[in-house]
């Protein structure tokens, strides 16, 4: 009975083969659903494996503490003229807590720049000298900012790659002046060039200016709202975070049934914020991509009923000669299976070389599994199984005389 | 063609009163009623007719006198409303759809007025299908069907689709479908009824070397005395009765009666 299955998968092929261009119309909905959901899976995996990648790269040892609004119960996003942190807070981690081996208060901004000939608006950040180090930064040309720069609060600053041609053109921008407000800064540094991350921040629109300029002369406050700090290695980082939050309890003078005025944030939870998402998003391709197959499923079940009506003659000459109500049931969910498969197969290639056209344009390596690849080729085929099984019983319950007087 | 002589040449060992032979085709009481909405069609009514293996007969009768309906049962195509149906020895109404279907295909051959052809199979394409359905391994088939081909003098069309091909080529490739398998017994519904004179007297030379040479049963259904002649024996059916069953000329019986003639000629029985 083998001789039977590849005698139906033949005929099946040379029907779809007849009706090329009907054929194909059907294909589509399983092509569109296929590819689509393969680009989308890809493309999405991508993303996260190079937004993990570029965490890991920046330090996944990287501890950022912000502060937090206690008194209306709700945390508050963006900037806060106060702050219930310190600069005191930040040494006390460096020095107290031993799984931490940086830390520096930042305070950052979005603020206008004036060079000699342009202006831009630039993300400022207020740091210390142990800034560059805890990023991970190295400087392309010039100094890093050092500890005197911070004690005798000097007019200097570091500047990223984008910034300092915005503002100087092609022109060395060491030893320039920019002005922010009121006051001028000496380009010192120039950080070495990062790229754009994944979610579409350009790294290199950078100033890194000493925190008591960025706090005292351009932001008018007392304290940083965050502190940066780094673990001594990957796996101290939650055992960081429980010093760190210890410690600023005991600082801030918190009771046990105070709630904290900060918040600890580690690079490793973004990370799992990073794989959450993007798994969440694979999982809604999948409902996105199983409704356009049974979209598509329901046009091969349309098609396949017309198939029936204009070949019922050929049932009833293959009933006539012997065909059992099985093989001709077999024949027409074979042929729907054909159809559908072809569609996926179709849709499996458009699908793969359209995510690695469009990751190559976005800039990150899809991530193509064979399992979503499998997963997609076996769906096709079960859609074709699925919506051929009421065309096909319907050719099968045929009389054979009926069948053979019809015109 | 009433003229047909050359064929008659051939001794022939007659299959007519000759009581050794066993049965293949035993017919008791058989009605066959269609019940189309408000007035039912009575099409067959209570036929008795045993066919001795290898016997070569005709069925005839006017239009609409319950030929066709007679073959299909006959060729378990449609079962009866009433009575019994032996097709070499099995009781064709206890068989299930599939069963019946089974039969169809290792038991009878069919050939049809309008040929029955896979339009868009070549013709052996269309000679293998039987074998197909019989589970028969493709290169087996593909060198049956050849030979079955060949058999019918179509070697060289093989590959031809039925619309390349004449209406008595396309008959003589359903003649090798219906013999692929080699049936107990060969159904022909007016075979030559599509053909002009020329071309049935090839298909009936055809026939009549499997009733003599292969010694295969044949029920050929036509309202050609021309063609009834040719067979052993002719049964004449009237308004789903039987009213003539008698042995041919050529086996020496009284002439084959025109039906065309007797419609209009003989009174309701
Ligand atoms: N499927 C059917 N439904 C209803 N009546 C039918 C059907 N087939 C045949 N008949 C009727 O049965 C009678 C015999 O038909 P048929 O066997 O085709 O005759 P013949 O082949 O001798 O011309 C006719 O009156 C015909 O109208
Ligand atoms: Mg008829």
């Amino acid at each position: 009975m083998f001789a039977l299955w590849i005698e139906c998968f033949k005929m099946g092929l040379r029907e779809l083969w007849r009706h090329r261009l009907r054929s194909f119309l059907t294909m589509i909905g399983m092509i569109m659903g296929v590819s689509v959901v393969i680009i989308c899976v890809s493309v999405v995996q991508g993303v996260k494996d190079s937004l993990i990648g570029d965490i890991r790269k920046a330090g996944k040892n990287m501890m950022f503490v912000f502060t937090e609004d206690t008194r209306k119960g709700i945390g508050t996003i963006g900037i806060q003229a106060n702050t219930n942190l310190s600069r005191d807070d930040a040494e006390a981690i460096e020095i107290e807590c031993d799984g931490v081996s940086m830390a520096s208060g930042v305070q950052g901004s979005n603020v206008l720049i004036v060079s000699d000939t342009n202006t831009a608006t630039v993300p400022i950040t207020g740091a210390d000298h142990k800034y560059t180090a805890i990023r991970n930064w190295g400087i392309e040309q010039g100094r890093d900012l050092e500890p005197f720069d911070l004690i005798a609060s000097r007019r200097v600053c570091l500047i990223g790659q984008t910034t300092m041609r915005e503002l100087f053109g092609d022109r060395n921008a060491i030893n320039r002046t920019v002005r922010i407000g009121r006051i001028n800064l000496k380009i010192v540094g120039v950080l070495e060039p990062k790229g754009v991350n994944p979610l579409g921040m350009d790294e290199d629109n950078a100033l890194i200016v000493p925190l008591p300029i960025m706090l005292r002369d351009i932001m008018n406050r007392r304290e940083p709202d965050a502190i940066l700090c780094s673990a001594k290695s990957d796996d101290d980082v939650e055992f960081a975070v429980q010093q760190i939050t210890q410690l600023l309890r005991q600082r801030h003078k918190l009771g046990d049934a105070d709630r904290n005025d900060f918040r600890v944030s580690t690079l490793k939870e973004k990370e799992e914020q990073a794989r959450t998402i993007s798994n969440q998003m694979t999982l809604l391709m999948f409902f996105l991509a199983l409704v356009s197959l049974m979209v598509g499923g329901v046009g091969i079940m349309n098609i396949m009923l017309v198939s029936v009506t204009e070949r019922t003659r050929e049932i009833g000459i293959r009933m006539a000669i012997g065909a059992s109500t099985k093989a001709i049931n077999r024949q027409f969910l074979i042929e729907a299976a054909v159809i559908s498969t072809a569609g996926g197969t179709v849709g499996i290639v458009l699908g793969v070389s359209g995510a690695a056209y469009i990751s190559s344009a976005i800039g990150v390596q899809p991530l193509m599994s064979p399992t979503i690849v499998a997963i997609a080729f076996v769906f096709s085929a079960g859609v074709g199984v699925l919506f051929g099984l009421l065309p096909a019983r319907r050719a099968a319950g045929l009389n054979p005389i009926d069948a053979l007087r019809h015109d | 063609m009433p003229d047909a002589p050359a064929i008659h040449s051939a001794p022939i060992v007659s299959t007519i009163d000759d009581p050794s032979r066993p049965i293949t085709v035993k017919l008791r009481d058989l009605h066959k009623t269609y019940d189309s909405g408000a007035n039912a069609v009575h099409a067959v009514r209570g036929l008795n007719v045993d066919i001795p293996e290898g016997q070569y007969i005709s069925i005839m009768g006017a239009s609409g006198s319950g030929k066709s309906t007679l073959l299909n049962i006959l060729g378990a195509l449609d079962v009866p409303s009433k009575g019994t149906y032996h097709l070499a020895g099995k009781l064709t109404s206890k068989q299930s759809r599939d069963e019946l279907a089974a039969l169809r295909n290792e038991y009878i051959g069919f050939i049809f007025q309008n040929f029955n052809l896979l339009t868009r199979s070549t013709a052996v394409e269309n000679v293998e299908l039987p074998m197909v359905y019989a589970g028969v391994p493709t290169r087996k088939r593909r060198a049956a069907a050849l030979a079955a081909l060949d058999k019918v003098g179509l070697a060289d069309r093989a590959n031809h689709l039925p619309s390349e091909m004449s209406g008595g080529q396309q008959q003589r490739v359903a003649i090798a479908r219906s013999l692929v398998n080699t049936p107990r017994v060969l159904l022909a519904d007016e075979p030559t009824g599509n053909l002009d004179t020329h071309t049935s007297g090839e298909i009936m030379k055809i026939l009549d070397e499997l009733h003599t040479k292969d010694g295969l049963t044949i029920i050929i259904v036509t309202h050609d005395p021309g063609v009834a002649e040719f067979t052993e024996r002719v049964v004449v059916l009237r308004d789903g009765h039987i009213i003539a069953d008698q042995a041919t000329p050529r086996c020496g019986g009284p002439a084959v009666p025109d039906v065309r003639a007797l419609s209009m000629s003989i009174p309701e029985a």
